[in-house]
C-alpha cells in the first residue's frame, strides 16, 4: 500500500528541489511550479554575470556543441615522449530553449578527447548520442526526468537508458571509448571520430544493466565495475580485450541508496555505502532535502570476493557522504584499506550542484580525504582523516589495487578574496603515509578539474609521471589543458594548451597511451 | 515489508514493480487473442468478443514496423490488470497505428500495451527483470507505470490515443 502511495504521488510529477535552485527573490515571488520553469535559463543568466567562475554551466548546445580546435595554442614545453588520448566527460547539454537543468547531474554527456604527440596538441568533443539526447532534439524540448529536475509532460521511459545520459566518465578501453553513467548502460564511441556506438549490451540478457562510472581497470587490463538497482548489486568483469568474463547479482546491504565509486584490490571489490536516501516523492514545500541523510544509518562499506560476491562482509562506520574512492589494497594480516572523500552530509548533492546550475555562491563543501582500515577477520574498522577540501581523487594507474603511496586530488585551500563558492582552485598529491601534502594554486580565476596521473614511458616509480588535467580560466575565457611533473607539483604546469573556447565543467577522465 | 527507497538515477525498482505486475497478466491473455491482419489505417483485431461496440485506439510513439503491439483493455478498477475486456496483437505499422478495439461497453477504458520490438512474443526484461521494450498506457501513465487512476479515458466515439515510453 506505501509503495502504491509512492507510486502514484511520483507519477503525478510532484515537485523537484526548484526551491534550492531560484534566487530568494525569485522564489519568493512564485506561486508554483508552473512559473518556475520559463524563468531557469534567465535566472543563470543573470546570476552568472556576477559569478564568472560558473560560466561554464552556460553548457553547450546540440546544435552547435561540437567543437574542434585543431592545433592548440601550446606553452611551457610538452615532453616529446607524452603520446596518448585524454579523454572526458560531463554534463554539457543544460538547457533547451528556457527550460534549464536545475541539477548540475542532470546535463547530457559531451566526451572531450585532447590528442597528444609529435609536438601537437588538439581537442574534439562531442554530444554523446544518447537515445534521450536523439528523442529530445527531435522534440525540440526535455522529454525525460532527471536526477534533480521533473520534467513534466514527456512519455514514460522504457527502462533505465531511456533516462542516460552518459555523462560522468569516459575511459577507453579495448579499442572502444565507454561514455559511462550510472544506472543503465555504457555507451560506445569510435576513438577515431568520437562518434557514438550505441549503449553497450554485454549479453542479451544484460540489456540496460546498470554499469556506474566508476570502473576500475587493474595493471593487466581486467575492468571491474559495479552497478545497483533497488534492492540489487551487480558486479561485472571485463577482460582486456572487451569481452564480459563474469557478471554477478546480488543484494544490497542498503537498497535504494545512492552507490557511486568502487575500489578493488587483489580479491575484492569494496564499494561505499553511504546512508544517503533519495526523496523524489517529496512536494515541493518540503525544500531541498530531497538527497539526504538518514539519521540513525551508518556508512557501510561492502566488501565482496571478486569471484564470488556472496562472499562479503559489510563494515559499519559513522555516517558520512560518500561519492569517490581513491584507492584499496590488502595488507598482508586480512585488512583491507580504504582511501576515499567523504562529508558530513548530502549538502552538495542536494543543494550545492543546484547552487552552481542556478549560477549561485555557495559555501564550501568540508570535504575530506580519509583512510578506513577494514579487518576482514574480525569485522571492525577504523577512520582516519588525512586532508580536507580535496576532490576526484587518482592514483598511479599501475598501482590500482595495490599499495600506493602517493594520491592526486584537486584541491581548496586559499581564502582567495571574492571567491565564494565550493570549486575547486589548486591541485594536490597528498603522501598516503605521512599525510604530507605537496599542491599548486592555480589560482583566483581559475577552476580546477580532475587531474589525472599519467607515468613517464619507462620508468617504474609513482612519482616519475605528469599530472595532466583541465581547468577553467575565467580572465582569458577559456578551458587550459595543463601538464604537470608529478615530483614538481608546487612549481605548476610545466606545459599547457590553451583552447579558443570554453568546455562545461566536466566530472571525469582517462588518458590512453599510444 | 521494507519498502526499497527509490534508486538514485532511475527509480528503476518502481517501474519494474509497477510495469511487469501490471503487463504480466495482459501478455498471457493478449498472447491468446488472434493475430489481427496488417490492414491499414485500421488493424481490426476483435478479441473474440461478439458484444459491445468497437474503439478505435491511435498507438503513438511506436517504433515503425518493429515487431508487433500487445494491448489488453480494462473497463473497471476493479478489473485493471486482471480481467481485459479485449485485447489484441498486431504487427507494428508506423510511429502511429490504428488498433481497433471490438466488445467494448461502459463509457471508461484503460488500455496498456508494450512493443514486442525483437518479435519474441514476451515484453523484454533483463537480469533485473528491468523493462527494455517499449511500454504504454492511454491517459497520463507518468514516468512510473500505468495505474487505472492514470490511464482511464472517457469514450466519447473519437479515436483513444496510447502512448509508448520513450
Amino acid at each position: 500500500m506505501q509503495r502504491r502511495e509512492l507510486l502514484t504521488a511520483s507519477a503525478a510529477g510532484l515537485a523537484a528541489p526548484l526551491a534550492a535552485a531560484l534566487t530568494a527573490s525569485l522564489a519568493a515571488s512564485l506561486t508554483g511550479p508552473a512559473q518556475a520553469k520559463p524563468a531557469d535559463a534567465a535566472v543563470f543568466a543573470a546570476n552568472v554575470k556576477q559569478q564568472p567562475l560558473l560560466a561554464p554551466f552556460a553548457g553547450v548546445d546540440d546544435i552547435t556543441g561540437n567543437r574542434d580546435s585543431g592545433a592548440l595554442l601550446l606553452r611551457g614545453s610538452w615532453p616529446a615522449e607524452l603520446r596518448g588520448r585524454f579523454y572526458r566527460n560531463g554534463p554539457a547539454l543544460m538547457q533547451r530553449g528556457a527550460e534549464r537543468y536545475h541539477h548540475w547531474f542532470d546535463g547530457d554527456g559531451m566526451v572531450q578527447q585532447y590528442t597528444i604527440g609529435d609536438g601537437r596538441v588538439s581537442h574534439r568533443g562531442r554530444l554523446v548520442q544518447t537515445a534521450k539526447l536523439k528523442a529530445e532534439r527531435q522534440a525540440g524540448r526535455f522529454l525525460m526526468s532527471a536526477l534533480g529536475t521533473q520534467i513534466e509532460g514527456g512519455p514514460p521511459g522504457s527502462g533505465p537508458d531511456s533516462f542516460n545520459t552518459a555523462n560522468t566518465n569516459a575511459l577507453e578501453h579495448a579499442g572502444r571509448v565507454l561514455a559511462m553513467w550510472e544506472g543503465g548502460s555504457a555507451y560506445g564511441l569510435d576513438p577515431q571520430d568520437l562518434s557514438t556506438q550505441g549503449p553497450i549490451t554485454w549479453r542479451p540478457d544484460l540489456a540496460q544493466m546498470p554499469f556506474t562510472a566508476h570502473p576500475k581497470v587493474d595493471a593487466q587490463g581486467h575492468l571491474w565495475n559495479i552497478g545497483t538497482s533497488g534492492p540489487h548489486i551487480v558486479a561485472w568483469h571485463i577482460s582486456p580485450q572487451g569481452q564480459l568474463l563474469n557478471v554477478q547479482v546480488g543484494a544490497l546491504p542498503y537498497p535504494g541508496g545512492m552507490v557511486h565509486d568502487m575500489a578493488v584490490t587483489e580479491r575484492y571489490l569494496v564499494v561505499p555505502l553511504p546512508p544517503v536516501s533519495l526523496n523524489f516523492g517529496q512536494p515541493m514545500g518540503a525544500g531541498p532535502r530531497r538527497f539526504a541523510m538518514q539519521a540513525g544509518e551508518p556508512l557501510r562499506v561492502l566488501v565482496m570476493e571478486k569471484g564470488d560476491i556472496t562472499k562479503r562482509r559489510v563494515f559499519e562506520m559513522p555516517p558520512q557522504m560518500v561519492f569517490h574512492v581513491g584507492n584499496a589494497h590488502e595488507t598482508g594480516d586480512g585488512r583491507v584499506v580504504l582511501s576515499f572523500i567523504a562529508a558530513p552530509d548530502a549538502w552538495f548533492l542536494d543543494q550545492g550542484a543546484v547552487a552552481l546550475m542556478s549560477g549561485q555562491p555557495q559555501a564550501s563543501g568540508h570535504i575530506g580525504l580519509q583512510i578506513a582500515t577494514l579487518d576482514m577477520t574480525s569485522g571492525r574498522s577504523t577512520v582516519q582523516t588525512l586532508a580536507g577540501d580535496v576532490e576526484f581523487p587518482r592514483i598511479d594507474p599501475r598501482r590500482v589495487g595495490a599499495k600506493a603511496r602517493w594520491l592526486v586530488t584537486g584541491a581548496a585551500w586559499v581564502k582567495h578574496p571574492g571567491r565564494n563558492n565550493a570549486l575547486l582552485h589548486g591541485v594536490q598529491v597528498t603522501n598516503m603515509e605521512t599525510g604530507r601534502a605537496e599542491r599548486y594554486d592555480y589560482g583566483a580565476h581559475v577552476v580546477a578539474e580532475e587531474h589525472v596521473l599519467v607515468p613517464k614511458p619507462g620508468k617504474t616509480g609513482e612519482r616519475d609521471a605528469w599530472l595532466l588535467g583541465t581547468t577553467y580560466d575565467a580572465r582569458r575565457q577559456a578551458t587550459v589543458l595543463n601538464l604537470l611533473d608529478a615530483a614538481h607539483v608546487a612549481d605548476g604546469p610545466i606545459a599547457q594548451a590553451v583552447l579558443p573556447y570554453v568546455l562545461p565543467l566536466g566530472f571525469h577522465g582517462n588518458f590512453t597511451a599510444v | 515489508m521494507n519498502l526499497p527507497r527509490p534508486n538514485a538515477l532511475l527509480f528503476t525498482t518502481l517501474v519494474t514493480t509497477a510495469i511487469l505486475a501490471l503487463l504480466a497478466a495482459q501478455v498471457a491473455r493478449a498472447q491468446a487473442a488472434p493475430e489481427a491482419t496488417a490492414a491499414t489505417p485500421a488493424a481490426s483485431a476483435s478479441a473474440a468478443a461478439s458484444t459491445g461496440r468497437c474503439v478505435e485506439v491511435d498507438v503513438h510513439n511506436v517504433r515503425p514496423q518493429q515487431g508487433q503491439l500487445f494491448l489488453a483493455a480494462y473497463g473497471s478498477a476493479e478489473t485493471y490488470s486482471k480481467k481485459p475486456v479485449a485485447a489484441a496483437r498486431v504487427p507494428a505499422g508506423d510511429a502511429i497505428t490504428r488498433v481497433q478495439l471490438c466488445g467494448i461497453s461502459g463509457n471508461e477504458l484503460a488500455v496498456t500495451l508494450y512493443q514486442d520490438v525483437d518479435g519474441d512474443g514476451k515484453m523484454g526484461k533483463n537480469l533485473l527483470g528491468l523493462p527494455t521494450e517499449p511500454w504504454g498506457s492511454t491517459g497520463k501513465p507518468g514516468m512510473f507505470g500505468p495505474s487505472w487512476e492514470t490511464g482511464k479515458v472517457t469514450l466519447d466515439g473519437s479515436p483513444v490515443i496510447a502512448q509508448l515510453s520513450q
